[in-house]
């Protein structure tokens, strides 16, 4: 339910009338942030943890050329083939073909953002090949024509009730609505189609330099299913998505799991370091590892964004922000939601308008900052993101007027103490809180919005100001 | 999109003609970050209460014949009938023969190459897995598999039961002892699986339930040697 035909503001009001759906993102959260402050606590001493964990990032990517091209070099030894896509299209692209020329049939997935980034479940469809979702969350929103709601758990907005319909329309008989059964079900189900897959499709959690090798974190085991049992493994990967060795993948793997869900780990960590070898039994005959830029190498050398390329995808960040608490994930539009997205989506799309109003969705408190396991300043980047929203041609006249007349008031001390008299007088004789002459208060802009869902306050008698002398006699005295 | 013109426009971004050496990982310079347990018995404690944790169960058995009896009985007690395991090789050490004799055990061996269809189609039908761990993970409780020739992947995976036996020295303090031990066996193979408990998801309603995709069951047999 991407109802990019909505403006932010009306998807947000769609998620605050959806009373199922704020509990849910409610107890979720709550629940994620539960667990890590209670993973956190075990590791002990986690600020140190997490300044490892921003070296290590910020090292990696200040040096993410020479990283990349020893990954790459490693990962061709063992046997796996590279790839370089600058754009989603690209991508998709390379997958596709890939998967046309071993007449594939089926691809089954697990968990990949960057698939969602680069739409490409709608690239297999549109080249007759079948991109199932094998994660149960994934899986869910698939069956019913959705995206994800939560970067960790993506259907938090799906009921039981919901997903049993879901499930029994699917089956075509009916189904019990308890988790086992439910889960049972997709157990059966997608086991059968991935021993008939022709391709695996997975993400990349971190890519390792040194030795060439992916990993992922995984907790079904649908990501171990996918790079086991097709004949081609296509690894989908972020191009910053990559620390230099064994002994960094060992801090972030104490900080991944335990800042997504407050686990110690993860139920399978699987590092990958190419295809299946002579005699092996199992595993794909071929790996391919896709690394895709997509407005990702732009933010290299910003000093205001380059640190967006740290970020490791554990959503710690949505679990505390107080406006993802309120909408959920769908409201942000985009496959990146929270206060990640909001810095993302329009940085990796700098052409879609509906990613420069994701920066006002914010309340600029710096949560998601303290919540960081590799410490983004990521409210420092919203604020530098309004800047840029604000530079000429990007506002309506009207609003650049507003700001204009604010600043002149705003910067004169008598200006503001007559422009605030004023309006004191105006909002007594008219509109006063809001109820009285309601035609009037309905036209005015700001205030209009304000009166949507509350009164405004009653205009005091006397200004503070006003006050004041005699205020300030009392303290004195 | 070629890698020349992929990895130039990465180093034009930073700023450079093109990739130049890398001064040392952060990761490197950091001193070690927590007391791990230092005995023997603390970190056998520590391994088995933290997998119990994950919902994984731990038997401690003190002799190879108390294990294959173990493992017998447990076979018994789950109902399971037919179990696929990794190549006979690897359990030579435990002396294993009744095992052998009377469960229906389906290894891999090295040189099947033709047959992997058929094991693979055994993995997928077997109620059991039966697998050696490399190494165990004290912190988390995890456990470390190396795939190779002798041991496949769907053992640990495509079963709704995995049983592994576990020996005590091979238990690390945490995660970064078990990928130094990784690291220093140089070419790292083609899959290191650590695996903490069974298959879990909670993506129905935040409600935890086991065995989606993976085994819904794991059970150690944690052997004193």
């Amino acid at each position: 339910m991407h109802s990019t035909d909505l403006d932010f503001a009306e998807r947000a009001d769609l998620a605050l009338e959806n009373q199922f759906l704020r509990k849910a993102v409610r107890f979720t959260v709550d629940r994620l942030r539960n667990g890590k402050a209670a993973g956190s606590a075990a590791l002990g001493d986690f600020e140190s943890w997490r300044e490892r964990g921003r070296a290590i990032r910020a090292h990696t990517i200040a040096n993410l050329d020479r990283y990349l091209e020893q990954f790459c070099d490693n990962l061709e030894r063992a046997g796996g083939h590279v790839h370089f896509a600058a754009d989603a299209a690209e991508a998709s692209e390379i997958c596709v073909r890939i998967a046309k020329d071993r007449q594939a049939k089926l691809a089954v997935k697990s968990k990949s953002m960057v698939s969602e980034e680069i739409e490409l479940n709608r690239h297999f469809e549109a080249a007759g090949i079948e991109a199932l979702e094998t994660d149960l969350g994934e899986w869910i929103v698939q069956l019913a024509h959705e995206a994800p709601a939560h970067i960790i758990l993506p259907c938090i907005h799906k009921s039981r009730g919901e997903i049993r319909a879901l499930f029994e329309r699917h089956a075509g008989a009916e189904l019990a609505e308890d988790t086992a059964t439910l889960a049972g079900y997709a157990r059966k189900t997608l086991r059968q189609r991935f021993l008939e897959a022709d391709i695996g499709i997975s993400g990349c959690n971190f890519a390792i330099a040194d030795t060439g090798s992916i990993t992922m974190f995984t907790n079904e085991g649908n990501g171990r299913l996918v790079t086991t049992l097709p004949r081609t493994h296509i690894a989908l990967m972020g191009m910053e998505r990559i620390v230099p060795s064994f002994a960094d993948l060992a801090v972030m793997a104490e900080l991944l799991p335990r800042s997504a869900t407050g686990q110690k780990l993860t139920t399978y960590l699987n590092v990958i370091s190419g295809p299946r070898r002579a005699n092996e039994a199992d595993g794909p005959d071929e790996l391919h590892v896709v690394i895709v830029d997509n407005g990702r190498s732009n933010q290299l050398g910003d000093p205001d964004f380059q640190a967006i390329l740290h970020c490791i995808r554990c959503g710690a960040c949505l679990n505390v922000c107080p406006v993802y608490r309120q909408i959920g994930g769908h409201a942000y539009g985009s496959v990146y939601p929270g206060p990640i997205g909001a810095v993302l989506s329009p940085l990796f799309q700098p052409e879609q308008e509906l990613a420069t109003e994701l920066a006002d969705a914010s309340s600029l408190c710096g949560a998601c900052h303290e919540a960081c396991p590799v410490k983004i300043p990521i409210h420092d980047m919203l604020v530098k993101l309004r800047e840029r929203n604000a530079r000429p041609g990007r506002k309506s006249r009207t609003e650049r007027l507003m700001m204009e007349l604010s600043a002149s008031v705003l910067s004169s001390p008598a200006a503001f103490a007559r422009a605030g008299r004023v309006a004191r007088l105006l909002q007594r004789w008219t509109i006063f809180d809001g109820s009285r002459m309601t035609f009037l208060a309905r036209r005015i802009p700001v205030v209009k919005n304000w009166l949507g869902t509350r009164r405004l306050p009653p205009p005091p008698k006397r200004a503070f100001r006003d006050l004041w002398p005699d205020l300030e006699r009392e303290v004195k005295s | 999109m070629k890698r020349e013109t992929f990895m130039a426009r990465v180093s034009t971004r930073l700023g450079r003609a093109r990739a130049s050496a890398a001064s040392q990982s952060p990761s490197a310079s950091v001193a070690p970050r927590r007391s791990p347990p230092s005995t023997r018995a603390e970190l056998i404690a520590q391994f088995s209460s933290e997998l119990a944790k994950v919902g994984g169960a731990v038997h401690a058995v003190r002799s190879n014949s108390a294990l294959e009896l173990g493992l017998m009985e447990f076979v018994h007690s789950t109902g399971g009938r037919r179990l696929v395991g990794f190549g006979k090789s690897n359990f030579e050490r435990f002396g294993f023969d009744r095992l052998w004799r009377e469960l229906d055990v389906s290894c891999w061996e090295r040189g099947d190459e033709g047959c992997a269809a058929s094991f693979r189609a055994r993995a997928a039908a077997a109620d059991i897995g039966l697998s050696i761990a490399d190494l165990g993970v004290a912190s988390s409780g995890s456990m470390l598999f190396l795939v190779g020739a002798q041991r496949p992947r769907s053992v640990t995976l495509l079963p709704r039961s995995h049983v592994a036996i576990l020996t005590t020295d091979s238990i690390v303090a945490d995660l970064a002892a078990a990928l130094d031990v990784l690291g220093a066996r140089g070419t790292p193979p083609s899959s290191a699986l650590f695996i903490t408990g069974p298959s879990r998801t909670s993506d129905i309603e935040n409600d935890l339930t086991l065995g989606v995709h993976g085994p819904a069951a794991v059970t150690v047999f944690l052997l004193d040697n």
